[in-house]
């Protein structure tokens, strides 16, 4: 076998050699030869070479072939060498001479994987199929290639390619993957050991098993794996043997430990362009900029064509834009009777777009620093290094900083210290509640590291459920329709298995699914058995305990058990609407049906009923604002606000349906619940100047200063046209406080803008004394 | 300190002979085109009888603002009137409102009105007629950004003309809100940036577009309307006033409205100075002159009450 090391570094070597204008380093297990069975024998004689690492005799050996007489071997020799845009070319050509013979086609699919290219990829592999339906290689091409897209085609081929190859080296990888990202160590270890016999059976190159033995001997925390050594004996500059568990590394939130284990992969191959550029995206993760810039320009300037190496450097660009605003968050831990007790602190760096950082900053600040206090002492943990918040009013940026790709549909990600989420101004008014979201990742902040980053997917994403419906900041348990439906479907899937649905999810919204069934096992923990039981699960976890085994110690129950304990809660808390929910969806479609034709006395009926079942529900389609509108049309303007009062109860949070019930309870007199109203705003869409204004006068008229402050200082965050006003109401607030020096540079800003301000110049006087 | 007593002369000299100007006619056209709909004539109607009310304000006479609406507005009527208001030699500002539906063929923009269009070029045409010292023209339509290609604003005949336009050119064609927020701002001390109880053309356009901005940012709208501002001195075009000033106008003292230009005037040189100074030095300086700026103010207000 050769590997993607003998490779790249062939390819660099070719380089300096030729100074050939395109050289390209190859990603991992991209190519695979040593899996195709009908590979022509003078390349198999190059690849041993490689293999062994003697890079000056395998250029030798593969110079010649680029100029041999089949235009299949010449491609191959030529991408061996490096050169992939040459290769493909080649492959075209080759294809158009033999337009019958699958193998290329196969091959030539291989080149788009090596690239990045899977959705390239797979079409050539159906077309080979097309031609000759048994060609394994293409099959198992195929497969790797559907493994980069969610959904369960892939598992399913590849099943399949099991059944009827049992003892293919190449599907036993694949597979064996598969078990390690669900951390089914005994599963994958068979996989593996069936793999190495295979391989040695075939006289195969045992290297990339290796590197997963070394991978299943990382997830059981075993980090000086014998197969790591046999690897570099192999091949001493097998920087896959690191690479490779530094995926499962990451997949399991340990950021640190993958970017150890990378440095490791560019030490022993400096020409391992993807670890570069992992190296530098987890370094950027663990909020060292300039380490992950060095490492993504190496990266680059190896292999342009990486996807990831190339968003990244573009998001370091963005990241110019933004500016860092420090904070320090107080905390007290659980029983600390200590004289510094009460005076424990961590630095926050809030990390915000230079356009939206002074309106943002107040609310990032004020919730995360509630977050701090209150999961510090809910979780007995203190946090040991500065935390970062970002927020990023680009949802590609942030995008990018996730996943290194745009396009995806996360609204917030935690690496540990560091979070990353949408600005609110990332997405339309009411798309989301920014505020729950950073909720959300600041309970993460607290599982991931309580736990060591040990804790299994599902009991994070848990427990940030769960934090946001309980302590959050909005009210209630918030379950989309299609899940209430999943779960009537009993499409929920056993805790020990949970992860699954997050790594490997088998139908469209099995991920939320997941996270909705995560939380309710959290809050059914937290209900049953006591919040602290959770606390001690991340204990558990940090002693490497797996979801069973923490499950057994702290509950003292089998994770069968705790399974039917979730029915027994979800039949206590959505026992109602989960056995009716066929009605109550029937319901909600007629009654939107009657709205549509303005039948309201219809739509009431409907709505009350579709109430009876499940009243909570303040989602997409929810009754509360079709009776709203019912009510409005038939000009009963009271039960019209009742009915808005009760969904905004039950934490409805559309920013305009909350604007029009302020301006209501405003009209009945009811002041101080139209600003309780209006600030809900604030943690969904903030980005209104009238939002800001309006409360500022608010919280100034009922004497809460600093409340008022911080809606005024967000409000000239914004760029309102009367910046004077604004001003002024600082200064009248400052004065309240009796902060006669702020008063009177505020009272001054609003004289600089509107010299002509009587009420700004009466406030100058009175500050000033008797001055004139 | 040359250079600052040099500058301030001029400012005050400027002052002197705006007020020296006072009793100079202030003219005001405002046309209320078609409005194709009952909801958009009834809309127009209200806009351009707001902004006439407005404007009425700070005129000489009430009959030096003229209102055009519904069949008054025809092409014949139109031309006949500017052609009448060119005749007279007294006219200091002259202002003329376009409230309605424009449109644009990608050559020629039109303001519909009742009958056969106007097109840019006839506008442009008529305006060229008014002998005024400043003239301002606000064209409240859609694809009026058309006009900017044809109303010139940088010549030596039209070098104080302001044109503003509720689009940045021609292929804005959809019905716009900018007279909405011109009309909002009319009488808004939100809209008088300096609080002087003035309201300029300046002050009209910012606010406006300010808004229109705020309103499409908030909904994660395209703007489909982008306002635009061209010619010199709209800070200095007064549209209308309010409040105070309005209400006590004549009982004012010139002596001190020129004292009050003039601190006025060295605010705004030590604003234009704000970033070569210390922090504390500038407010300190700003401090003095504002409390010397209140004095006058208060003195003013005894004055007029």
């Amino acid at each position: 076998m050769h590997n993607t090391l003998t490779k790249t570094t062939v390819a660099l070597r070719l380089n300096q050699l030729l100074a050939a204008s395109i050289l390209l380093a190859l990603s991992t297990n991209a190519s695979a030869e040593e899996y195709d069975p009908n590979r022509d024998q003078q390349l198999l004689e190059c690849d041993r070479v490689y293999d062994r690492g003697n890079i000056d005799l395998a250029i030798s050996c593969y110079t010649p072939l680029q100029r041999n007489e089949s235009l299949l071997v010449a491609a191959e020799a030529t991408w061996a060498l490096g050169d992939t845009n040459k290769a493909n070319e080649l492959f075209r050509l080759a294809v158009k001479e033999q337009p019958r013979n699958p193998h290329i086609r196969a091959r030539w699919g291989r080149l788009f994987l090596s690239t990045h290219q899977p959705s390239q990829a797979a079409p050539l592999f159906q077309e080979a199929l097309l031609i000759d339906p048994n060609l394994l290689h293409a099959k198992t091409g195929l497969a790797a290639a559907l493994l980069s897209r969610p959904g369960p085609e892939a598992r399913k081929l590849l099943a399949e390619i099991h059944i009827e190859h049992p003892d293919d080296v190449e599907t036993l990888l694949m597979l064996a993957r598969m078990e390690l990202e669900t951390r089914n160590l005994e599963a994958a270890d068979q996989l593996l050991d069936q793999a190495l016999e295979s391989a040695e059976n075939k006289a195969l190159s045992p290297l990339d098993i290796y590197a997963l033995k070394a991978s299943a001997d990382m997830l059981r925390d075993n980090e000086d794996s014998e197969w790591t050594k046999k690897a570099l004996e192999y091949s001493p500059s097998y920087g896959d043997v690191f690479f490779v568990p530094a995926h499962y590394h990451l997949i399991n939130y340990r950021y640190r430990e993958a970017v150890v284990a990378l440095r490791k992969a560019v030490e022993v191959q400096p020409t391992h362009w993807s670890a570069h550029s992992q190296l530098g995206v987890n370094l950027l993760r663990l909020n060292d900029i300039e380490g992950a810039k060095k490492h993504l320009e190496i990266a680059y300037g190896g292999d342009p064509f990486d996807t990831a190496t190339v968003n990244t450097l573009k998001l370091l660009d963005t990241l110019d834009e933004f500016k860092d605003l420090d904070t320090v968050a107080m905390f007290r831990l659980p029983g600390d009777n200590t004289a510094d007790g009460d005076n424990r602190s961590v630095p926050v760096v809030m990390r915000l777009h230079k356009d939206e950082a002074q309106y943002l900053s107040p609310y990032v600040e004020e919730l995360t620093l509630k977050a701090v206090k209150s999961f510090s002492e809910r979780y007995d943990f203190a946090l040991a290094e500065p935390l970062i918040v970002e927020l990023f009013p680009n949802h590609d940026d942030f995008a990018v900083r996730t996943v290194s790709t745009p396009g995806v549909g996360l609204l917030g990600v935690t690496f540990g210290y560091l979070l990353a989420m949408d600005s609110p101004s990332g997405r339309p008014p009411g798309e989301f509640h920014w505020g729950s979201t950073l909720w959300h990742e600041l309970a993460h902040v607290f599982t991931i590291e309580k736990s060591d980053h040990r804790m299994p997917r599902w009991f994070t994403e848990g427990v940030s459920v769960y934090e946001e419906w309980t302590t959050g900041p909005l009210r209630g348990r918030h379950i989309p329709i299609d899940v209430l439906q999943a779960i009537a479907e009993k499409k929920l899937l056993p805790v020990k298995n949970l992860d699954s649905g997050f790594v490997r999810p088998t139908y469209p919204n099995q991920v939320t699914v997941s996270y909705m069934q995560a939380g309710l096992i959290c809050d059914m923990i937290g209900e049953f058995w006591g919040h602290e039981k959770l606390t001690e699960m991340l204990v558990e976890f940090d002693n490497r305990k797996d979801t069973t085994e923490a499950v057994r110690t702290v509950l003292g129950i089998s994770t069968a058990e705790l399974d039917r304990n979730l029915q027994k809660y979800i039949e206590l808390k959505l026992g109602t609407v989960i056995s009716q929910f066929d009605t109550w969806r029937e319901l909600l479609t007629s009654m939107h049906t009657a709205a549509q034709s303005d039948q309201w006395a219809t739509v009431v009926a409907l709505a009350n009923q579709a109430n009876e079942i499940y009243p909570e529900y303040v989602g997409n389609g929810s009754t509360y604002l079709a009776l709203h509108e019912a009510y409005e049309s038939n000009g009963n303007t009271d039960r019209a606000v009742d009915v808005l009062e009760t969904w905004y109860d039950y934490g409805g949070y559309q920013p305009d349906m909350l604007h029009q019930l302020a301006h209501r309870l405003r009209d009945q007199g009811r002041t101080d619940r139209a600003t309780e109203v209006l600030e809900s705003i604030n943690w969904v869409s903030p980005n209104n100047i009238d939002l800001h204004e309006r409360l500022g006068k608010d919280y100034l008229n009922r004497g809460d200063n600093e409340a008022a402050i911080r809606e005024f200082k967000a409000l000239l965050g914004l760029n309102p046209h009367d910046k004077s006003g604004v001003y002024l109401n600082i200064a009248y607030a400052y004065k309240n406080l009796d902060n006669k020096k702020l008063a009177k540079r505020n009272v001054l800003q609003a004289l600089e803008q509107a010299p002509f301000f009587r009420e700004a110049q009466d406030l100058l006087v009175e500050l000033t004394g008797d001055s004139l | 300190m040359i250079f600052f007593r040099t500058r301030l002369f001029a400012l005050l000299a400027m002052c002197l002979t705006a007020l020296s100007q006072a009793h100079a006619a202030n003219v005001t056209v405002v046309i209320s085109g078609l409005g194709g709909s009952e909801e958009y004539s009834e809309k127009f109607n209200e806009y351009a009888t707001t902004i006439a009310d407005a404007t009425r304000r700070i005129a000489l006479t009430p009959t030096d603002v003229m209102l055009l609406r519904g069949d008054a507005s025809k092409k014949d009527i139109l031309i006949a009137l500017f052609e009448a208001i060119a005749t007279r030699e007294d006219i200091d500002k002259f202002s003329a409102f376009f409230i309605g539906h424009g449109s644009f063929d990608g050559k020629t923009y039109k303001f519909n009105i009742p009958g056969p269009d106007i097109t840019g070029e006839e506008l442009a045409e008529l305006l060229n007629k008014i002998k005024s010292r400043q003239q301002l023209v606000v064209a409240s339509t859609s694809a009026s950004g058309a006009l900017i290609d044809v109303i010139d604003t940088g010549n030596q005949i039209t070098g104080n003309r302001i044109l503003i336009t509720a689009t940045k050119n021609g292929r804005e064609k959809t019905a716009v809100v900018f007279p909405e927020y011109v009309v909002q701002a009319l009488d808004n001390p939100a809209a008088d940036t300096d609080k002087n109880e003035s309201i300029t053309a300046a002050e009209i356009f910012e606010f406006a577009n300010s808004s229109i901005e705020s309103y499409f940012e908030t909904e994660k709208l395209l703007a489909p309307e982008h306002a635009r501002l061209t010619g010199k001195s709209a800070e200095s075009f007064e549209v209308t006033r309010y409040g105070n000033l309005l209400a006590r106008q004549d009982q004012i003292p010139q002596e001190l409205m020129i004292t009050r230009e003039t601190i006025s005037n060295q605010i705004n040189i030590l604003r234009s100075r704000k970033e070569d100074i210390d922090e504390d030095e500038y407010f300190d300086t700003l401090q003095s002159l504002m409390l010397k700026l209140a004095d006058v103010q208060r003195q003013i207000d005894d004055k007029s009450n």
